[in-house]
C-alpha cells in the first residue's frame, strides 16, 4: 500500500470511530454491537418497516422514518421511536410488542418474540446504528478498517526485488525465484524436470489444445537432447503463432463471459437469441491470435462502440457483444425487473472478470465480507443504466429483441446508401408502366363462379370477375352478376389496357361504377390515349360515372387505358368497370365484360385483347426498351452492394422508452427493488479505490473502461496473469481468479503475482508475452510425478513443488479424438455447426444456454449460463457411458483401426507402438505390450480387435491426462 | 453439514506415507468411495422423509377450478373484481369468471376438490392442500424458475440439486435426480440444473419413455464383449497408476467406468415398467390412451424412488393428443381444455398415491403437485383466464406432512393469498425440512457469497408438518 492510501485509510477509521463516539454511548464492543445490528436489527427493519418507514416509501406512515438514525432520533407523530439505553422508553418496542393497539407494528403481522427480544438488546446496549442518511450504508469502510491483505488488494502493485536463493542452477525466469525462495524456506526441493515426451505433450495442449503429431514429438526430443531450454522457447514461439492457439486461450475467456450461441433451442436465431454471437468469439479468437495489448482487449469490449467514433472499425463494435449475450431473464412480463436483471449482469460480468471483484452481491445490501456498498454498485449500475442492447422494452406478453448493430464503417454505409437509392431508383423505373395481373385465384369466397387476377407477391390491385347470372354478396360487396370488377392497391392504380388490332378512329364507351358503398371515399378514373386523356372524373363513394364516350385515332398496338386510382381513402375501391370499343372502318367490336367472362379466356384470360393490369403508363412494363439495360445496372448495383453484416452489442444511451433513456445516475434500489428507490448515485468507481470520477461523456463507459484497464488500477494486470498462470498450473496464485476479495482465496506468492502484473504492464501488456515468461520457467517443466515428501509436506502443492497432472478438458479430448484419425478440420471462425459428429474443432461446436445435455457440460465444458473462472473437474459415470457407447467414440475407434490397417508393413507391437506415439506421445512399454499381445492372442487379429484396442485406448487414463 | 473429505484430509486420515503400495490402494478406494459425490451424507436432523416426487403442472394450473371454492366467484359472476389489480400485469383481464365446476368436501378432513379430479377425490385424506400460495413472477420463464431454483432470472441450482448436494443418493448405480417429461417445460434444463454446483448434482433428463437413458449401450458390443474390453481397461489403466500413485483421480476414473457398467445392467431394469403386474399397469391408466403418458410418468417415478433415487420430477407437457411445454396454460379454452388434463393426470396421480401407500413407500416418500402459479379469477377472453402468481393451490402428500388437512386462504375472489401465506420460499424450506435439512445451513460458496436454495428467505410451514 502506498503511503498516501495508507494515510488516507488511517484517516477513515479515525473517522468512524469518532462518527460512533459521538452518536452513542459507546458500552464494551462497538464492532460486536455493529456486528449485532447487521445481523438481527437490519434486516428486520428492511423488511417488515421499509415500506411505509423509509425515504422510498410513497408516504412515510406517521412521519417515522426508519432507515436512518436521525429518523429514528427525531422521532414521527408520536415522538422518538427509539431512547438508547431504555427500551420501556421506546416507542418502537411498544409498537413491535403490540401493547397498545392502536400502535401494534407492523400491521399485518406480529414479529416472533425472539426478534422482539433482539430489538429489547439493542436499544439495551446503546441502539448502535452504523447506517448513514440513505437507507443503505455509505462504504463500510466507515465502520470497518482494511485488513493487510485487503491493503494489498486494493493498491497499485509494485515490482518487488527477486528474492534471494540458494540454488543458484535451477531457475530459468524471473518467476522461478520467487518460487523455489519459498520451497526453500519450507525445506521442499522442486520435482524434477519432466521427460521431454512429457513436455512437448503438456506445451501442445497447453498452447495450442491439441496433441503433438509422432513427428512433432520426434523433433522435439531431438532439439531437446542438444539444448534443451532452447528447444522449449523455440517450440513455446512455434505454438504461439499458430492459430490453434487463440482458439485454446480464446476459450478461457469465453467461460469468463458465459458465452453461448443461442439461448433456448425454442428460439433460435430469432429475433430475441444471441445469433450474431459467434462474432464475438470470433474476434476473441483474433484478439489473442494477434496479441492485442490486454488493456485495448478490455478497452473495446467496454467501450468499443465510443472508441469506434473517434476511428472506425467494426471490431470495436463486435467487442462490446459481451454485454449483450448475457443472462437475465428475456421474456419476462415484469420489464422493469428486467433491465434491473439486465444491469446486474453487465456490472457482474465488468467486476468479476475485469477486476476479480463481486460486486453484485452489493446489489440488495452492502457487501458482507468485502469493502463494497450499495452505494458503489449504483454508482457502477449508472455506467450500463445509461447505455442499452435494446432497442425499446416489448409488450409484457412478448420478449426482447436484441439490438442489431450495422456493421458497416460511416464511408461503407454512405456507400451503401447512395447505391441502395440508386437501386431504388431502377426499382422505380422497372415498375414504371403496366404490370399484367398474373395470378390466378379460383373459387374466390369458395364461389366457382368467381375468379380473380392479382399481382404476383400482393393482394391488390385486383380484380375479380362474377362469370354467374346472380350478384354475389361477400364482406360489404355486392358484385353483379355477369360483371369485372376491379380493386386498386393504396398506392397503385387497377389498369385496364386495350391493345389495339387495327388503325384509325375508334369510339370509346366506359362505364365506372363504385360498388361498395359502405366505406371509403370513392376513386378516380381516367381514360387514356399514347398521348393524352380522353376523359376523366373523381367518383364518389358508391356512385356511378354512367356510359361516357370518347372517341380518337388510334396506332396498331397502341394501348387505349382506363385507370382506376385510390383517392384519400384507399379501401373499399371496389369498381365495377365496363369497356366498349368500336372500329366503325371494319365494324368491329370489343367488349371487356364479354371477353373476360368468355369460357375460351377462362384459362388465361390474360392473354386476350384486354388486360388488366396493376399500375400506370403508355406501355406494358415488361415491354420498355430501357428494360434490358435497367436489369443489367440493377444486378451490378446489387453486386456492389456491401454484404450486411451485423453485430449485437452496446450502445450509448440508456434503453429508449424506460426512465433511464439518455445518461442518468441512479438512484440505490434498497433491497435491489426497483419499488424502493433511495437517494441517485453518481456514476464512478468503487469508493474503495480512491478515485475521483473523471469527468464523463455520454454513459461514462470510455471513462470507465481507461481506469479499469489503466496501470494505476490495482486489479486488472493482477487478475488477468492470475488466470495465465491458473491455465498452465491447474490453479492460479489466488486460486478463486474472479473473486480476489476476502471470501476468495488469499494468494500463495503475492510477490510473484506482483511481479507479473507490473511485468504484463511493462511489457505493453501481452499476453503472449507472459506464455513465453511461464512456458520456459523451469517451475512450469517440472514433472507432475509428486513425491512422497511433496505431498506430505504439501498436499495441495501450494508452493508449486510439481506440476499439476491435468484432464483434458471437453475440447481438448474431441479434438485429440479427431486429430488421432486425421479428421480434425481445422477451418477457422463462422456461426456454429449444431452436429457432434462435425470434424470442425470443438470451439466451434454450438452451445445452447437452455440445453443441459451437450457433450461439453458432459466434460465439464463451462456452463454458458454462469461466469466461469474454473471449470468443473468431475468424473462420473455419464462421461464413461458416453466413451463407452456414443458412436462418435466408436466412429473414431474405427477410423483409427482403419488407419492401423492402412500401415500393413507394421507388426503388431510395431502397430501398438505407433498407436501409443499418436496418443501418448511415448512408445509402448513392455507390460503394455503384453497385455495387448495376450488380448490379440485371445481374440485374433483381426480389424476388430484393434478396432477394440483403439476404443480402450482412446478411453484410457493416460489419453485423458496430460502429464 | 457433513462435508466431502478434501483429497489431503483423506489421505491424512489413511495415514501420511506412501511407502506401501497396498495401503496406498486401499486409501485410493476410500478416497474415491468418500469423494463420490452421491455417497448418502447424513441429515441436519432426522428426516421426515426420504425422497420427492414433484408433479409439475407446467403451465399454471387454475386454483380457482381445481382446489379454492370461490362460491362469491359465482355470485359475482360477471362483475368486475371490486379492487384494484396489482400493477404487474401481462394483460388486461376482464370481469369476474365463475369456476364452471363443482365442488364437493371429501374425506374425513373434508378437502374441497373439483368435480374435475374424481380419483383424486377419493385419496383426500392423504393430501395437504395449501391454498395460499404466492409466487413473484408473472411469466412461464420466470415461475417455473422461481419454483425450480428459487430465482426467477439468474442460473441457479434446482431444489433436485440441492438435494442430492445434501444427502447424495440411495442408489449408486442410478441418476439420483430423475426429471421425467416428454416435451420441455417452460426454458427447459436451467429447472433442473446443478448450476454452480457440481455437475453430479444435475438432473437427469428422461424424455423418450421407451429409451430414458442415453448411452446405455451400443450396436457394436454386446455385454459380454464389452466386459472384456473393460477388463483390459481397467489393466492399461491399472499400468499406468502404478507409476503415478498418488493421484487419486486415475482410481476414481477407473470406477466409474465399472459404475457405468452397473448402470447399464441396472437402469434398464429400474425403467422398465413391462415388468409391473397388468393390474398395477391399469390402475395407472396405461390401459387408455387418454391416461397412458402421464400414468407411464408416474409409475416410472414410483419405480425409480422405490429404487432409491432422491428426487424425480415428472413434468406434464404430454397427453394423447399433443404435446406442450404449457399444458394447463388455459388463456382459452378453459371449458375443454382444463378436463382435459384433468382427465390425463387423475387416474394417474391417484395411483400413484395409492400405490405407494400400499407399498408403504408413502411415509417415507413425499409427493409434491403444483404448477408455477395459479390463474386469475377474471376472465381473459370469455373462457381463458390470464397467469396469477398472487395467491393459488398447492398441495403436498405423504412423509411428515397432514393429510386431510387444508392451509392457508385467498380472498372471498380467490385474488391475493390472504391467510397463513406460503411463499415459494417457505414451501422450499419445508420441502428441505421434511427431508432433514436445515435451508438456512444448506449452504454453498460461489462467487464470493454463501447460496441457499432460499437465498435470505423462507420459513418452514410448521403448521403442516404431523
Amino acid at each position: 500500500m502506498n503511503q498516501a492510501n495508507l494515510i488516507q485509510a488511517k484517516r477513515l477509521v479515525i473517522l468512524s470511530c469518532t462518527f460512533l463516539w459521538c452518536s452513542v454511548v459507546v458500552r464494551g464492543d462497538e464492532a460486536a454491537q455493529v456486528e449485532f445490528f447487521e445481523q438481527k436489527i437490519r434486516p428486520v427493519l428492511v423488511e417488515k418497516c421499509y415500506a411505509c418507514h423509509s425515504g422510498t416509501a410513497d408516504d412515510v406512515e406517521g412521519k417515522l422514518w426508519l432507515d436512518t438514525k436521525s429518523g429514528w432520533m427525531r422521532g414521527g407523530q408520536s415522538g422518538p421511536a427509539v431512547v438508547p439505553g431504555k427500551p420501556d422508553a421506546s416507542l418502537l418496542l411498544h409498537a413491535i410488542r403490540g401493547t397498545e393497539k392502536n400502535l401494534a407494528m407492523p400491521p399485518d403481522e406480529k414479529l416472533s418474540d425472539s426478534v422482539i427480544k433482539d430489538f429489547e438488546t439493542w436499544i439495551l446496549q446503546g441502539a448502535i446504528d452504523p447506517r448513514v442518511p440513505d437507507g443503505t450504508s455509505g462504504s463500510p469502510l466507515q465502520a470497518q478498517s482494511l485488513s493487510s491483505r485487503e491493503r494489498w488488494v486494493y493498491s497499485k502493485p509494485v515490482k518487488p526485488e527477486l528474492p534471494p536463493v540458494e540454488d543458484g542452477v535451477w531457475s530459468k525466469q524471473p518467476v522461478d525465484r520467487f518460487i523455489l525462495a519459498q520451497l526453500e524456506k519450507s525445506g521442499l526441493s522442486p520435482a524434477r524436470e519432466a521427460t521431454p515426451e512429457q513436455l512437448v505433450r503438456r506445451l501442445h495442449f497447453d498452447l495450442n489444445g491439441l496433441p503433438p503429431t509422432p513427428e512433432e514429438v520426434e523433433t522435439f526430443v531431438q532439439a531437446a537432447a542438444q539444448d534443451r531450454q532452447q528447444a522449449v522457447v523455440a517450440l513455446v514461439d512455434e505454438l504461439l503463432s499458430r492459430p490453434a492457439y487463440g482458439e485454446k486461450w480464446g476459450r478461457y475467456w469465453l467461460d469468463c463471459v458465459r458465452y453461448a450461441d443461442s439461448l433456448d433451442a425454442r428460439g433460435f436465431r430469432s429475433d430475441g437469441d444471441i445469433t450474431d454471437a459467434w462474432r464475438y468469439r470470433d474476434w476473441v479468437v483474433s484478439a489473442f491470435n494477434s496479441d492485442l495489448p490486454y488493456r485495448d482487449f478490455i478497452r473495446y469490449q467496454i467501450a468499443g462502440d465510443l472508441l469506434a467514433q473517434k476511428q472506425w472499425n467494426a471490431d470495436l463494435l463486435v467487442a462490446t457483444s459481451v454485454y449483450a449475450i448475457g443472462t437475465w431473464g428475456n421474456g419476462d412480463s415484469d420489464k422493469r425487473k428486467v433491465h434491473t436483471d439486465l444491469v446486474d449482469d453487465q456490472v457482474d460480468v465488468t467486476t468479476r472478470v475485469f477486476l476479480g471483484l463481486t460486486l453484485s452481491c452489493a446489489r440488495c445490501h452492502d457487501h458482507k465480507f468485502d469493502p463494497l456498498s450499495t452505494a458503489d454498485y449504483y454508482a457502477m449500475a449508472g455506467f450500463f443504466f445509461s447505455s442499452r442492447i435494446l432497442k425499446k422494452f416489448n409488450d409484457p406478453t412478448a420478449g426482447e429483441a436484441l439490438m442489431r448493430i450495422d456493421l458497416l464503417s460511416p464511408e461503407e454505409q454512405s456507400r451503401r446508401d447512395r447505391l441502395q437509392s440508386q437501386l431504388a431508383e431502377i426499382d422505380r423505373k422497372l415498375k414504371q408502366g403496366l404490370t399484367p395481373l398474373t395470378r390466378r385465384i379460383d373459387m374466390v369466397a369458395g364461389k366457382a363462379e368467381l375468379v380473380s387476377l392479382a399481382p404476383e407477391k400482393a393482394n391488390h390491385p385486383s380484380a375479380t370477375m362474377n362469370s354467374g347470372d346472380v350478384a354475389q354478396v361477400f364482406s360489404t360487396i355486392t358484385l353483379p352478376g355477369r360483371a369485372v370488377c376491379v380493386h386498386p392497391s393504396p398506392n397503385e392504380a387497377a389498369t385496364i389496357a386495350w391493345r389495339s388490332p387495327v388503325e384509325g378512329t375508334i369510339t370509346i364507351s366506359a362505364l365506372i361504377e363504385d360498388i361498395d358503398g359502405n366505406c371509403g371515399d370513392g376513386v378516380a378514373w381516367s381514360l387514356e390515349d399514347a398521348n393524352q386523356k380522353l376523359a376523366a372524373d373523381n367518383l364518389s363513394n358508391g356512385s356511378s360515372s354512367g356510359q361516357r364516350t370518347a372517341t380518337t385515332t388510334v396506332q396498331r398496338g397502341e394501348l387505349i387505358r382506363l385507370v382506376i386510382a385510390p383517392r384519400q381513402d384507399y379501401y373499399c375501391d371496389s369498381t365495377r368497370v365496363d369497356l366498349t370499343i368500336e372500329h366503325p372502318d371494319s365494324g368491329q367490336t370489343w367488349n371487356l365484360t364479354q371477353t373476360m367472362l368468355h369460357p375460351s379466356s377462362q384459362p388465361n384470360p390474360q392473354d386476350v385483347s384486354f388486360i388488366i393490369c396493376a399500375g400506370e403508363g403508355t406501355s406494358l412494363s415488361g415491354e420498355s426498351p430501357e428494360r434490358p439495360r435497367l436489369l443489367a445496372r440493377q444486378q451490378e448495383l446489387k453486386a456492389r452492394l456491401p454484404e450486411k453484416k451485423t453485430c449485437q452489442g452496446l450502445q450509448d444511451g440508456g434503453i429508449p422508452g424506460t426512465p433511464y433513456e439518455g445518461f442518468h445516475d441512479v438512484p440505490i434500489h434498497v433491497r435491489g427493488s426497483y419499488n424502493r428507490l433511495a437517494s441517485i448515485q453518481p456514476r464512478g468507481f468503487p469508493s474503495i479505490f480512491h478515485t475521483p470520477t473523471p469527468p464523463l461523456q455520454g454513459s461514462g463507459r470510455l471513462q470507465l473502461a481507461e481506469w479499469i484497464a489503466s496501470t494505476e488500477n490495482p486489479l486488472t494486470a493482477r487478475v488477468m496473469v492470475n488466470r495465465i498462470w491458473q491455465h498452465h498450473f491447474g490453479k492460479g496464485i489466488v486460486a478463486t481468479a474472479n473473486n480476489f476479495g476476502k471470501l476468495g482465496t488469499p494468494p500463495t506468492h503475492p510477490e510473484l503475482l506482483d511481479w507479473l502484473a507490473v511485468t504484463f504492464m511493462e511489457r505493453g501488456w501481452s499476453i503472449k508475452e507472459i506464455h513465453r515468461l511461464i512456458c520456459t520457467s523451469a517451475v512450469y517443466q517440472q514433472s507432475s510425478f509428486v513425491s512422497s515428501e511433496a505431498l506430505e509436506r504439501d498436499p495441495d502443492n501450494l508452493l508449486f513443488s510439481h506440476q499439476s497432472r491435468r484432464k483434458l478438458t471437453a475440447e481438448e479430448l474431441r479434438d485429440a479424438m479427431l486429430a488421432a484419425t486425421k479428421e480434425l478440420d481445422l477451418t477457422p471462425g463462422g456461426l456454429a455447426v449444431g452436429e457432434l459428429e462435425s470434424p470442425r474443432r470443438t470451439l466451434y461446436l454450438g452451445a445452447i444456454r437452455s440445453d443441459r445435455t451437450s457433450y461439453q457440460l458432459l466434460f465439464d465444458g463451462a456452463d454458458p449460463t454462469s461466469i466461469v473462472e474454473q471449470r468443473n473437474d468431475s468424473l462420473v459415470a455419464p462421461q464413461a457411458l458416453w466413451l463407452l457407447n456414443q458412436s462418435f467414440v466408436l466412429k473414431r475407434a474405427g477410423q483409427l483401426a482403419e488407419r492401423l490397417q492402412s500401415l500393413s508393413d507394421l507388426d503388431r507391437s510395431e502397430k501398438l507402438d505407433f498407436l501409443s506415439k499418436l496418443l501418448f506421445a511415448r512408445n509402448a512399454q513392455s507390460a503394455e505390450t503384453s497385455l495387448v499381445m495376450r488380448f490379440l492372442d485371445e481374440n485374433g487379429e483381426s480389424k476388430s480387435s484393434w478396432e477394440t484396442i483403439c476404443h480402450i485406448l482412446l478411453c484410457s487414463n493416460e489419453f485423458i491426462f496430460v502429464d | 453439514m457433513t462435508r466431502i473429505f478434501s483429497r489431503r484430509e483423506m489421505l491424512l486420515r489413511c495415514g501420511t506415507g506412501i511407502p506401501f503400495l497396498g495401503l496406498a490402494s486401499l486409501c485410493m478406494e476410500r478416497e474415491a468411495a468418500a469423494s463420490n459425490p452421491l455417497t448418502v451424507r447424513p441429515a441436519h436432523f432426522p428426516a421426515r422423509t426420504k425422497r420427492v416426487i414433484f408433479l409439475f403442472m407446467s403451465g399454471g394450473p387454475s386454483h380457482v377450478d381445481l382446489f379454492d371454492h370461490k362460491p362469491a366467484l359465482e355470485k359475482h359472476n360477471g362483475q368486475p373484481l371490486p379492487f384494484e389489480k396489482p400493477t404487474l400485469e401481462r394483460t388486461k383481464t376482464g370481469n369476474l369468471l365463475a369456476s364452471p365446476w363443482k365442488f364437493s368436501r371429501y374425506g374425513e378432513g373434508g378437502v374441497e376438490i373439483s368435480e374435475l379430479l374424481p380419483h383424486l377425490s377419493r385419496q383426500a385424506d392423504d393430501l395437504c392442500v395449501i391454498r395460499s400460495m404466492v409466487a413473484d413472477n408473472i411469466n412461464h420463464n420466470g415461475a417455473c424458475l422461481q419454483m425450480n431454483t428459487g430465482e426467477q432470472a439468474f442460473s441457479r441450482p434446482s431444489l433436485g440439486s440441492w438435494l442430492q448436494y445434501g444427502l447424495g443418493s440411495e442408489n449408486q448405480n442410478l441418476p439420483g435426480f430423475v426429471v421425467i417429461s416428454p416435451a420441455q417445460p417452460a426454458q427447459g434444463a436451467p429447472l433442473w440444473s446443478s448450476s454452480f454446483l457440481p455437475a453430479a448434482y444435475q438432473g437427469t433428463l428422461v424424455q423418450d419413455l421407451k429409451r430414458p437413458i442415453s448411452n446405455l449401450g451400443n450396436d457394436r458390443f454386446s455385454l459380454v464383449e464389452q466386459r472384456a474390453e473393460l477388463d483390459l481397461l481397467k489393466s492399461v489403466n491399472q499400468l499406468h497408476a502404478l507409476h503415478r500413485p498418488t493421484d487419486t483421480r486415475l482410481e476414481s476414473r477407473i470406477e466409474s467406468f465399472e459404475l457405468a457398467f452397473r448402470m447399464q445392467t441396472e437402469a434398464p431394469e429400474a425403467f422398465g415398467l413391462e415388468q409391473e403386474s397388468a393390474a398395477t399397469q391399469s390402475l395407472y391408466g396405461l390401459d387408455n390412451p387418454v391416461t397412458e403418458t402421464f400414468g407411464r410418468q408416474c409409475l416410472m417415478a414410483r419405480r425409480l424412488v422405490e429404487r432409491g433415487v432422491r428426487m424425480v420430477q415428472v413434468y406434464h407437457t404430454a397427453t394423447s393428443k399433443r404435446t406442450s411445454c404449457q399444458l394447463w396454460d388455459q388463456h382459452g379454452s378453459l371449458r375443454e381444455e382444463l378436463p382435459n388434463n384433468c382427465l390425463a393426470t387423475d387416474q394417474p396421480v391417484a395411483a400413484l398415491l395409492m400405490d405407494l401407500k400400499q407399498r408403504g413407500l408413502l411415509d417415507e416418500t413425499l409427493v409434491i403437485w403444483g404448477g408455477e402459479f395459479g390463474r386469475t379469477p377474471t376472465a381473459e377472453g370469455t373462457n381463458g383466464r390470464e397467469h396469477h402468481p398472487f395467491g393459488f393451490s398447492m398441495w403436498l402428500a405423504g412423509g411428515g406432512v397432514k393429510g386431510g388437512h387444508t392451509h392457508g386462504q385467498t380472498d372471498e375472489f380467490g385474488w391475493h393469498a390472504r391467510e397463513k401465506i406460503v411463499h415459494v420460499h417457505d414451501l422450499h424450506a419445508t420441502i428441505l425440512h421434511l427431508m432433514g435439512l436445515d435451508h438456512k445451513r444448506l449452504t454453498y460458496r460461489y462467487a464470493g457469497r454463501d447460496y441457499r436454495l432460499t437465498d435470505v428467505h423462507g420459513n418452514v410451514v410448521q403448521e403442516i408438518l404431523t
